[in-house]
């Protein structure tokens, strides 16, 4: 017989207790998991909207805490131009409409000139970009398709009465993406009666350096008082959506965690009383502490590894189930990032520890001659 | 003269809990090869003085050495119990969770065995102990008599140099403690070193020697 053996053997011999607790353990780390999966998911969208956009520092009205409310004259462009170290300069008016029923979070439609930078790099499935900066033509994001149900070639009214034509389809990891749309800059601003206004401007640097970046966008702001310029990578870490989620995701892990770890030491303060005498006995058949301590710390720690694998599947499924439905899919990425599942298991680690060593120590502890009196 | 294998020299065992002195100034000798029986009435300390001996309780008073060693040098007693002696209760202890066999090989773990050695060894005891058809039963699934069995095979399990017994056939009916009685004698014959606690005058009588406490006292020591 192997030692985990015995472990084993004392996890299955009391089947309903160990169920119990493995669920509770699954049911917590599952929770964690799922939430900063989907939070992380998130984050890693609102970066990549960026990053992969080939925008190195964006600039928009000073003092708005938004970039939705940001109002910026487009005339504004020539004066960023000019600045040191800028490459290259896109404005873009971005909207958020509401096309679908019930969609409480809109449709985002990004206006850029043609040919800018950000549309190049669009990944297209069907169709091509617009040519021209006025037409009444929009590129798709592939889930904003689907719950619009439109292909390249048909017609879409991004406002009542006001028909787009959809010349293209592009599919994009990002959810945030994949559920907006691209427009000319002209066509929009004309349509929402915005002409000679934008939102922001993109700008590409000549260096990608960070510390360069910086700098850059220093100097963008001192170019004009009505500019504020950060750097892309900094506004998406930067962004209160995200932070709010991250703290709203620690916060409901904080409680699955002390659930958790409550259950834990519930069972194994249990299997430790109920064996009170068996314990006693290991030990006056030669067991030493340590061995006790290693059986009783084995036994929660298996049961937390195998509630975190279960967990975990959960999390996997429960995320990806979420991302199908119509109502969240736009919101939630459909997979649970791999250091997010190491996250689980090394919290259900530690649950399993902290679970099982005060129990444990308590065992080793007890005099064999109390324990055996034991009833 | 021999070196004795166990020496309780003056020991007492006073106990705060109720102010009571269940062993009062003990001493004698076992040597290797002896079959000692320890009787007396209830609350005369018997199993008190048992777990003294096995360093499963510290003395108030005295010392007890084993090999010439007193027992208070050991860091952790368990390491001197785990090569050395071997424990057999009334109520057998037995893990549920666990068959015969792998009862058997509790002990082993503190040993440098590796697994498939301490099968191989679990299935040498349960043959000595007439338990080798029964290896892979779970012990609710065996009658008392046979649990003891187990037990006592789980007790030889590191060899240990002494056997220490605390009532054995208490909870077991006339002709099942019979068939106890008479594993105890091989065992004895083999030249295993016992002291076996028993309110029973059959099991005594088989024994060299009979030590008899009373009040916590050694009463007299008589060998046959
Ligand atoms: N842990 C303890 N705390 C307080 N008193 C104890 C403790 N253990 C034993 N005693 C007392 O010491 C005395 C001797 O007890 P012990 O169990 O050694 O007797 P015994 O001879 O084994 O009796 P029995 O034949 O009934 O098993 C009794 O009066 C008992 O109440
Ligand atoms: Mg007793």
């Amino acid at each position: 017989m192997w030692f985990i053996t015995f472990i084993f053997a004392n996890l299955i011999g009391r089947p309903a207790r160990s169920l119990l607790t493995l669920s509770g353990i699954a049911i917590a780390v599952a929770a964690v998991v799922s939430l900063l999966g989907v939070v992380r998911g998130f984050e890693t969208s609102l970066l990549d909207l960026y990053q992969g956009r080939g925008i190195d520092v964006m600039v928009q009205q000073s003092g708005r805490l938004q970039m939705a409310s940001s109002v910026l004259p487009e005339s504004l462009g020539d004066k960023i131009a000019a600045v040191e170290g800028v490459a290259a300069v896109y404005p873009s008016l971005i909207e958020v409409l509401s096309m679908l029923p019930d969609d409480m979070m809109g449709v985002v439609v990004q206006g850029w000139p043609a040919k800018s930078e950000p549309l190049l790099r669009l990944d297209l499935i069907a169709g091509g970009l617009f040519e021209s900066s006025t037409a009444r033509e929009v590129v798709v994001g592939k889930r904003l398709a689907a719950a619009l149900a439109v292909e390249v070639g048909d017609v879409t009214e991004l406002v009542q009465g006001e028909p787009f034509n959809v010349v293209g389809i592009f599919d994009s990891p990002n959810v945030f993406d994949s559920g907006s749309m691209f427009a000319p800059l002209g066509a929009l601003q004309e349509l929402m009666l915005r002409e000679g206004e934008v939102t922001m401007f993109g700008v590409v640097g000549e260096s990608h350096e960070p510390g360069a970046l910086r700098d850059l966008a220093t100097r963008i702001a001192a170019a004009d008082s009505k500019l504020s310029a950060d750097v892309a990578d900094d506004v998406a870490q930067r962004s209160t959506e995200i932070r709010l989620a991250r703290s709203f995701a620690w916060l409901t892990s904080m409680i699955a965690i002390m659930i958790g770890s409550v259950g834990m030491l519930n069972t194994m303060m249990m299997a430790v009383f109920e064996r009170t005498r068996e314990i006693a006995m290991l030990r006056a058949l030669g067991w030493r502490r340590r061995r006790v301590i290693a059986l009783i710390v084995g036994e929660s720690t298996l049961l937390c590894v195998a509630g975190a694998v279960v967990g975990i599947a959960g999390a996997i499924l429960m995320v990806r189930f979420l991302s199908e439905m119509p109502a969240a899919g736009r919101l939630v990425a459909g997979d649970v990032a791999p250091d997010v599942m190491l996250q689980g298991l090394l919290l259900a680690l530690l649950l399993g520890l902290l679970g099982g060593l005060y129990p444990a120590w308590s065992a080793a502890r007890l005099a064999p001659v109390e324990g055996l009196r034991h009833d | 003269m021999t070196e004795p294998l166990v020496e309780a020299d003056t020991v007492s065992r006073y106990f705060v809990d109720g102010d009571v002195t269940a062993v009062s100034d003990v001493s004698f000798r076992i040597v290797a090869g002896e079959y000692v029986a320890l009787v007396g009435k209830s609350g005369s300390g018997k199993s008190t003085l048992l777990n003294l001996l096995g360093g499963l309780d510290s003395p108030t008073g005295g010392t007890i050495r084993f090999a010439g060693r007193d027992l208070a040098d050991f860091g952790d007693p368990a390491n001197f119990r785990s090569s050395q002696l071997g424990f057999v209760f009334q109520s057998f202890h037995l893990v549920s969770v666990l068959t015969a066999a792998q009862n058997v090989q509790l002990p082993m773990f503190e040993t440098d065995l590796s697994a498939r050695q301490r099968r191989q060894r679990a299935a040498e005891l349960l043959e000595l102990v007439g338990m080798s058809h029964r290896a892979d039963q779970r012990p609710q699934k065996l009658s008392v008599g046979e649990r003891q069995r187990v037990a006592i095979a789980r007790a030889l399990a590191n060899r240990p140099a002494l056997l220490l017994a605390d009532e054995p056939t208490g909870n077991l009916d006339s002709s099942t403690a019979d068939s106890i009685f008479r594993l105890f004698d091989s065992l004895h014959g083999d030249g295993m070193t016992l002291l076996l606690v028993t309110h029973d005058k059959l099991l005594a009588e088989r024994a060299d020697r009979v030590l008899t406490m009373s009040d916590g006292r050694l009463l007299s020591d008589q060998s046959r």
